[in-house]
């Protein structure tokens, strides 16, 4: 083996030199290449949301438009309620992470640090859970929720997403690894359940909230087979609904369409680019979310 | 009640005496999350294998017909599309995301790249994006008149092809689409597994004359293989339930032709569109089925995967 390798070095430095200079150039070149697959198609929608109708059937295409027409933003604006859209995906996307980092934190800190008769099998249900795919669900709790008046209204979209087995699950497997020892001490200092909850265990688990409220966002931010069942009213819908069935309606109009999917996916982006570093490690942190 | 031993804290005495205000507090906490999942999930999912034995609108009281549901889908051959289509979606999905996202993670781990950090945001950039808008600018860069694509092929001489329009190219689409919004999340996962393992192995094979690709087939696959499979599963699981892409490009229909017809869109179209909701639960039965063998499969693996994540 040593021989081997000494006679390759003997060989020529240079051409070893040359091999892995090669080599490296084509890791770099892939590496570049695939960031452009996937960067060109978001520049591309920029420049069509930009151009007029005509333009866009200019073949072969012009890349950049040959005048930006920054009024099809008002167009948009005056073509579908765009706005109303955006509200109606905050307002629920906002409760609906709120609610889970509380319910989700609060059930799986009871699942980790307390006993009590029945814990096992209710948290086996909810682990259960976990495995139930959501179109099994989706039509019995349309009708559940029917028979609540809760079909075309927030709190329809809301209440079945304000709480989920994986994040119960996450928190749990976060929150094991906090001391009991803190805990004990805790109350011994007669601190109330809800005050150790608030003071204690919410603060030591800022990485599993940070994991869960992206993934909750995300996850309630760009939903659409269940806004799509229960909304009824274009009032009602929210950004990706708005989205698909603009689509439907003004069909081939692209910079229309290329503008509001712009403005769809500009917040996501910007957060995304922010906070890309808690992304990645949710993720981690999460093991693997199915 | 004196003795209550979890699975996962055995032999901690000082918690089986719980006192009373903490066994309060505890039973306080979950009655609003487990109502919800009891609501939502639990009863949904028992009502579920209810009425896939029912006629049922959601107007008139569910009528009982026995398995005629499972009868007629396993009979109709649009059904019989669907499950080809989303095994073929799938299987496709499963392989291209896995080959990119480890080819990715692969260069994003070589000490000497630059911009590492950099190429990994980006490549997990389309994760972040919803479906709806992704699948709509595809649409738009698959467009056999004026998309991007067809221009590209015309650089190299290839004549511009139908894409969505064509019933035997449509699902190709879909599945680039999925390999372009997915493959980052693979990235992310494979990247953090490849940075698991020890230096000392890559230097003790280093000692032996071993190179690229040697490292790559004797030491990273085989200690990364549990993410492998794990992200196989998971992708496998999630690829099944394929449904926005579908819905949002071919308006609900899974054409051209029922090619990109696939279940969960069969669902949705005849349960909601049609208002057959017995029929809907039936096909979200047969799904439920399929996937139940491919979780058993994930759960099995699931432990030494993620053993060896570390994470």
């Amino acid at each position: 083996m040593a021989a081997i390798k000494n006679s390759d070095v003997y060989r020529g430095s240079t051409s070893r030199k040359i091999n892995k200079f090669l080599s490296r150039a084509v890791v770099y070149v892939i590496a570049i290449l695939a960031a452009i697959i996937v960067v060109f198609p978001l520049i591309w929608i920029i420049f069509t949301a930009f151009k007029s109708l005509p333009e866009t059937y200019v073949w072969p295409p012009t890349w950049l438009p040959v005048r930006w027409r920054f009024d099809n933003i008002a167009q948009l604006f005056k073509t579908i309620p765009f706005a109303r859209y955006f509200l109606n995906s905050v307002v629920v996307s906002l409760p609906i992470c709120i609610l889970n980092l509380f319910f989700c934190s609060l059930s799986g800190y009871i699942f980790a640090k307390f006993n009590f008769p029945g814990k096992n099998v209710i948290f086996i249900a909810v682990l259960a859970t976990i495995m139930i795919p959501f179109q099994v669900t989706m039509i019995p709790a349309f009708a559940i929720l029917k028979t609540f008046g809760w079909n075309n209204s927030y709190l329809g979209l809301i209440i079945p997403a304000m709480v989920g087995a994986f994040g119960i699950f996450l928190m749990r497997q976060f929150m094991m690894s906090i001391p009991t020892e803190l805990i004990e001490a805790a109350r011994m200092d007669g601190a109330s359940e809800w005050r150790i909850y608030l003071q204690l265990i919410v603060p030591s688990s800022r990485h599993a909230f940070a994991a869960l409220a992206i993934f909750t966002f995300l996850d309630s931010w760009n939903a659409f087979l269940w806004p799509l069942i229960v909304i009824d009213t274009p009032a009602m819908r929210t950004l990706p609904l708005g989205l698909a069935l603009l689509k439907t309606q003004y069909i081939s109009q692209w910079p229309l369409i290329m503008m509001a999917t712009l403005l769809t996916s500009l917040p996501v982006i910007i957060v995304y680019i922010i906070f890309q570093g808690q992304f990645t490690r949710g993720i981690l942190l999460s093991g693997l979310k199915q | 009640m004196g003795k209550v031993i979890t699975l996962t804290m055995p032999i901690k005495k000082r918690y089986s005496k719980l006192q009373a205000p903490q066994r309060r507090f505890a039973y306080l906490a979950l009655i609003i999350p487990m109502a919800v999942l009891i609501t939502f999930v639990i009863v949904p999912t028992i009502l579920a294998g209810y009425y896939s034995l029912n006629d049922f609108n959601m107007i008139k009281p569910p009528q009982f017909v026995g398995l005629s549901n499972f009868v007629e889908l396993f009979s109709d051959p649009i059904f019989q599309a669907a499950l080809r289509n989303t095994i073929v979606y799938m299987v496709a999905c499963v392989a291209a995301q896995l080959v990119v996202g480890l080819g990715l993670a692969i260069i994003v781990t070589r000490e000497w790249l630059l911009g590492r950090t950099f190429f990994r945001t980006i490549y997990f950039l389309p994760v972040v994006i919803s479906m709806v808008a992704v699948s709509i600018i595809w649409q738009w860069i698959f467009d056999s008149r004026v998309g991007l694509i067809n221009l590209a092929l015309g650089f190299i001489g290839i004549a511009p092809q139908p894409w969505l329009s064509s019933a035997s190219q449509a699902l190709l689409v879909i599945i680039i689409i999925s390999v372009w919004k997915f493959s980052g999340y693979n990235v992310v996962i494979f990247t953090a597994a490849i940075q698991n393992i020890s230096k000392d192995y890559y230097e003790a094979a280093a000692v032996d004359g071993s190179n690229g690709w040697t490292d790559f087939w004797f030491i990273t696959l085989p200690l990364i293989s549990p993410t492998l499979l794990f992200a196989i599963i998971t992708s496998a699981i999630g690829s099944f339930q394929v449904f926005d892409s579908v819905y949002v490009i071919t308006q609900g229909m899974g054409g051209p032709n029922f090619s990109t017809m696939t279940l969960l869109v069969y669902l949705y179209k005849h349960a909601f569109d049609g208002m057959r909701f017995g029929y809907g639960s039936a096909v979200s039965i047969v799904m439920f089925g399929i996937l139940m063998i491919l979780t058993l499969v994930q759960l099995r693996i699931g432990r030494s995967s993620s053993e060896a994540m570390n994470f």
